[in-house]
């Protein structure tokens, strides 16, 4: 333990804010540099899995893949493979561009319909028209908290172009997806530790548009870890993945984000943590799916402090 | 062996106080309220012993460590080695110390410090520092009787220390909704003691509108029971299926079994190894789960589950 650096000093200063290192150090133990026997057939079935990358300017983004199960899969444990063919990458994700020039990449294979996450930080190795090769730093399991069951009832085939739309301001249906989402992913980065690609989940509402630039997030009990909140200390580059699961459309925002502690929260939105994050934003992309994707909700995690 | 036992103090019948320093006689690392260590030990028979103890008395500097043994009777032997074969002079390994309990940052709100029994160890330190800086805080310290208070004359020397002491075999079980009272904005609880008690400190908490991140909670003690069954853990989604013998937590027969799980602290405190349950009934030790969690799952890591079959959504 001693020998290895495992956190950076922007994650290691919010530990300590939050009087959770002990934790941290403890939870650290999880974290291996390959893909452990028990995660790769959970992978290998997965038909999605959310990204986190950087573009050239230096935007942070979050993106989301779908695909039939297998398209994901580790042979070895040290590298995941997306098979995602040429013609099916759909190019208004900045994705693409993204990993072309910046090798940094954040995985969350997570199935919704069981809770269950397996968080996979690397570097992109190979993209070729086939897929993409990640060598992988580092690999762990985290706690089902949060997260709200769906089950995907039927995934179509990849249909290119879809629709897409930008912006930079947070009106129209932009506002209507935030408002009903209780599923976002957020992807952050820093220099030496790579990209990471995490998920925050809460009752419809739990993500709050302050005005027509800026969101605020409750920051609920969480791994201890602080790799998304140690991140904005150091760069606060984020990007933002919303699902619209009843249209197929998926917000990705990019902007900045900053974390508030010891806020007054008389609705108690955070769980007791106090602990907020507001994220401005810069640019906005909405985006239907290449696939049809139809999804059944079953239920709200029974951990959601109430919205 | 790296550390050496300098003396021991006898409190009540089953409990002593150890203190522990380094073979080379340097000062010991200074420390945080709530803090513990890891001690390892051998017993003459060979056994090894690995537990945790808080350190009690003042926070920081320290020549010395001092924790507080409760010897148990039914334990996994731990306990009864330091109590009957270890004295002045004996070797012991030392880790830590850790802080898996720390005290927050302060608040102008009222802080309440609840011990059952031996759990008096890690609020000594607490003590300490809350009245150190000042804060508004209360002690109430539950044990059966008066003669298994400890550590009372150290506890009393704290100056102005408010605190209470409910002694079950004369008043009965305490009444921890008169002892929580209605939750105010800002309010804290640390609550160090067996499952059971702090299982029902946490319901009453939510009674009572305490939100689950404004009670902390440091909890000891084997949840095994006696009267546990060897279990059949089937996991529907990996297909694979676990026996699982007491002693043994379902969580630890996950881990060695190469299932993908994720999990903290291993008590029944953070929630991290939720579970969800697809057939069976589960038996609750955990003290982070409120009830309709509960109707849902399980914390894996110190639960168990009635006879028949368990099956887990893993």
């Amino acid at each position: 333990m001693s020998d290895i650096k495992h956190f950076h000093d922007g994650e290691r200063e919010v530990q300590q804010a939050a009087g959770e290192t002990a934790i941290a150090d403890r939870n650290i133990t999880v974290m291996s540099d390959t893909v452990i026997a028990g995660a790769r057939p959970f992978i290998a079935k997965q038909f999605m899995v959310v990204l986190g990358s950087m573009d050239a300017a230096g935007r942070v983004w979050a993106s989301m893949l779908f695909g039939k199960p297998g398209f994901l899969h580790t042979d070895s444990g040290s590298t995941i493979l997306i098979d995602v063919p040429e013609k099916e990458r759909d190019q208004a994700d900045p994705l693409w561009a993204n990993i072309a020039g910046q090798a940094d990449l954040g995985m969350l294979f997570i199935e919704l319909g069981s809770r269950r996450r397996y968080r996979v930080n690397g570097t992109v190795q190979r993209l070729d028209a086939q897929g993409v090769e990640v060598a992988i730093r580092e690999a762990y399991p985290n706690c089902p908290k949060y997260i709200q069951r769906r089950h995907l009832r039927q995934l179509g085939e990849p249909q290119l172009p879809v629709q897409a739309a930008r912006g930079t301001l947070l009106r129209g249906v932009v506002r209507d997806i935030i408002r009903q989402a209780d599923t976002l992913f957020v992807a952050s980065r820093h220099a030496d530790s790579g990209a990471d690609v995490s998920h925050r989940g809460g009752n419809p509402g739990f993500i709050k548009i302050v005005n027509e630039t800026t969101l605020r997030i409750p920051d609920f009990n969480g791994n201890s870890l602080f790799n998304t909140l140690g991140n904005f200390k150091v760069d606060p580059r984020a990007g933002l993945c919303i699902p619209d699961f009843t249209h197929g459309q998926l917000l990705q925002l990019t902007g900045t984000a900053v974390a508030h502690w010891n806020q007054d929260d008389p609705a108690n939105e955070t769980g007791g943590t106090g602990r907020f994050w507001e994220f401005t934003v810069e640019h906005w992309l909405l985006r239907d799916t290449p696939q049809q994707l139809e999804w059944e909700y079953l239920d709200a995690s029974p951990f959601n402090p109430p919205a | 062996m790296s550390h050496i036992i300098t003396h021991v103090i006898g409190h009540s019948a089953t409990v002593k106080e150890f203190h522990i320093a380094r073979q080379d006689g340097a000062p010991m690392q200074d420390w945080q309220p709530g803090s513990h260590i890891v001690l390892r030990f051998s017993a003459a028979d060979g056994r090894v012993f690995e537990n945790h103890y808080s350190l009690v008395g003042a926070p920081g500097a320290a020549d010395v460590y001092r924790i507080a043994v409760q010897r148990a009777e039914h334990g996994k032997g731990g306990s009864r080695c330091l109590h009957d074969e270890m004295g002045s002079g004996s070797k012991v390994e030392l880790s830590g110390p850790f802080n898996s309990f720390p005290l927050q940052a302060a608040t102008p709100a009222r802080v309440l410090l609840i011990a059952g029994g031996i759990g008096i160890t890690p609020m000594v330190s607490m003590a300490h520092a809350l009245r150190a800086r000042n804060s508004l805080f209360t002690l109430h310290y539950l044990s059966r009787n008066a003669s298994h208070l400890v550590l009372m004359d150290e506890l009393r020397a704290i100056a102005d220390m408010p605190i209470t002491s409910h002694l079950s075999q004369d008043s009965g079980r305490a009444d921890l909704r008169a002892l929580l009272g209605t939750y105010g904005e800002g309010d804290t609880v640390y609550a160090c003691g067996p499952a059971g008690l702090l299982q029902a400190i946490a319901e009453t908490g939510a009674q009572l509108g305490w939100p689950r991140g404004a009670m902390h909670f440091e909890s000891f003690g084997a949840r095994v029971q006696h009267d546990d069954q060897p279990l059949t853990v089937e996991l529907s989604l990996s297909q694979m299926t676990l026996e699982v013998a007491p002693g043994t937590s379902i969580l630890d027969a996950l881990i060695a079994a190469e299932v993908f799980v994720s999990y903290d602290c291993k008590r029944g405190e953070c929630g991290n190894c939720y579970t969800q349950v697809r057939e069976g009934q589960p038996l609750h030790r955990d003290v982070c789960l409120t009830p309709p969690m509960r109707a849902e799952g399980m914390c894996t890591c110190v639960s168990w589950a009635a006879p028949g079959r368990l099956v887990l959504e893993l």
